[in-house]
């Protein structure tokens, strides 16, 4: 179990993260904010890159500081921007995180490949990465941070820059994972998190928003969620009027996807619709 | 009678605590014995065959200067205090070149925040690797010393090496102490800019004192000064492996 009891993370004058209180448990937690809410401070104080301003941070009740290189022998950590070298091949890669992690040469090497076949790498495994696409080297930083089989994973934005196939095998690989492991993962792409994440936590004015399920999170929305169609020529006019989701032309008329508190100033063909993950985050963060 | 059990969480508890104190703990050299065990020399200089390609350069040069500078017409009147000051000057330039160049490239490299989130982080490696180049710079020096004997430019070997070694232990205290209570790389990166000019203003300004202290004092003073400096350098180390601090080197 992993606490986080109070924390507050300062940058001279500058507040990120105020009074944050979370706890994770086995199982997927997806953590959602717009750019600049604090998503990657709280995950780089979580793997000890950043240290609280105040409050700390706990595993199974012992302070993550004092712990040292136990707690980062639990810890598997996928930045936001994954570095590697590029002149290694994953494997040569591999090799030496798994070495810097402290697992023995055997163990490692069976690992490494039994990783690389996960990520659907093995062909590749002994190319040098300075030929990968952006998605191949995403999927590296998979690998790399499965490699000590840690009990807490924290990926930071880790579908970035992969296809809808490849997002669809890391869902099925988070998921797979998440059985007996904490997995904190943060992104953008709603859909990702929306069908994996055993909770979800919203980020707001740098303290946490909400700490919920997804079903109960879009509960929220219950009859605030709209679809209507209205024509080409009132179509500018209507989203300036109303917070738009979604926008899709068709021949003659607009169809509009909208959230909207209370009935007043509802164009009378709108009909309420059952809102989704993303909805609510379009409808939480307008302001932003 | 009823005997009252601890709970779970107390035997977890008392256990942690007789673990704790009870097992021998084992001192940073120790660690950084069984980290070299661990992975090897391959993995503790990955990366690092440009910045020793750039410091043997640097080494090479400086063997060819004193070549050259006994090469010159009227052999072995080179004054002394010019190639006492030059020694103490010159000799961590190796160490130096290392170390800056090292943590740079770790600083720039975009693997970092992988790096230190392993069991054995960039810190571990950097306090390594320091103490390494400081054993290889002293073999640099007596070799060094050696080079300018057998040059004919001064005949105290013993003086000449323990010149350099105080130049080597002075800088990489102020550089380790540096790194202790700076923030970040800039201030190691100032100490090893400032190094050169700061010897050469002293060699202009207080000359006297100086020279006094490289060519004057006696030798067994000079040697106590050198193992002081070193036992500050070696407890600089053992204080940054066992340090837990936000961001080190960036």
């Amino acid at each position: 179990m992993l606490t986080v009891q109070n924390v507050t993370k300062r940058f001279g004058s500058f507040t990120a993260l105020e009074d944050i209180n979370l706890e994770f448990g086995k199982g997927v937690y997806g953590l959602l904010a717009p750019n600049g809410a604090g998503k990657t401070t709280l995950m780089k104080m979580i793997v000890t890159l950043l240290f609280p301003t105040k409050g700390r941070i706990l595993c199974d009740g012992k302070e993550i500081l004092s712990m040292g290189e136990n707690y980062r022998e639990k810890i598997g950590y996928l930045p936001q921007e994954f570095g590697y070298y590029r002149n290694d091949s994953p494997r040569q890669y591999l090799r030496y995180l798994g070495a810097l992690k402290g697992l023995e040469r055997k163990a490692a090497e069976i690992r490494i490949d039994r990783l690389l076949e996960k990520v659907g790498l093995a062909d590749v495994k002994d190319k040098k990465m300075k030929k990968f696409s952006g998605g191949m080297v995403q999927r590296v930083g998979i690998a790399q941070a499965l490699l000590g089989n840690p009990e807490i994973l924290v990926l930071d934005e880790p579908t970035a820059g992969l296809d809808p196939k490849e997002r669809a095998r890391f869902r099925n690989l988070i998921s797979e994972l998440s059985k007996d492991r904490t997995v904190i993962l943060s992104t953008h792409i709603v859909s990702d998190i929306e069908s994996v994440a055993n909770r979800i936590v919203m980020l707001k004015d740098h303290s946490v928003y909400c700490d919920t399920d997804c079903s109960s999170l879009c509960g929220m929305m219950g009859g605030k969620v709209f679809e209507c169609s209205v024509p080409q020529k009132e179509a500018d006019s209507f989203e300036m009027s109303h917070l738009v989701i979604s926008r899709r032309e068709e021949p003659g008329q607009t169809h509009f996807r909208f959230a909207q508190d209370g009935e007043k100033g509802l164009p009378p063909q709108a009909k309420p619709v059952q809102p989704d993950l993303e909805d609510v985050f379009l409808y939480v963060y307008r302001e932003d | 009678m009823k005997i009252e059990y601890p709970t779970p969480q107390e035997q977890h508890d008392s256990i942690e605590r007789i673990v704790k104190y009870g097992l021998p703990q084992r001192s940073a050299f120790a660690e950084l014995r069984e980290m070299f065990r661990s992975l090897g020399p391959r993995v503790i200089f990955y990366g690092q065959g440009d910045v020793m390609f750039i410091a043997a350069m640097a080494v090479a040069f400086i063997a060819y200067y004193l070549v050259q500078l006994a090469c010159q017409p009227g052999i072995g009147k080179v004054a002394p205090e010019y190639l006492y000051s030059f020694l103490f000057t010159v000799s961590p330039t190796m160490y130096l070149l290392l170390c800056l160049l090292g943590f740079w490239k770790e600083k720039l490299s975009t693997v970092y925040d992988i790096k230190m989130t392993c069991k054995y982080t960039v810190c571990h490696l950097a306090v390594f690797r320091m103490l390494a180049f400081s054993c290889a710079n002293i073999v640099v020096n007596m070799l060094t010393a050696g080079l300018c004997c057998l040059l004919h430019l001064e005949s105290d070997f013993w003086r000449m090496f323990m010149v350099s070694a105080s130049g080597l232990f002075l800088l990489s205290v102020l550089l380790i102490y540096s790194l202790l209570f700076g923030r970040g790389i800039i201030p190691p990166t100032v100490v090893s800019v400032v190094w050169v000019p700061a010897n050469l203003l002293c060699n202009a300004l207080a000359k006297d004192t100086y020279w006094h202290f490289l060519r004057v004092v006696p030798l067994p003073l000079h040697i106590a000064v050198t193992a002081a400096l070193a036992c500050l350098y070696i407890f600089g180390l053992k204080r940054l492996f066992l340090r837990k601090k936000e961001r080190v080197l960036c």
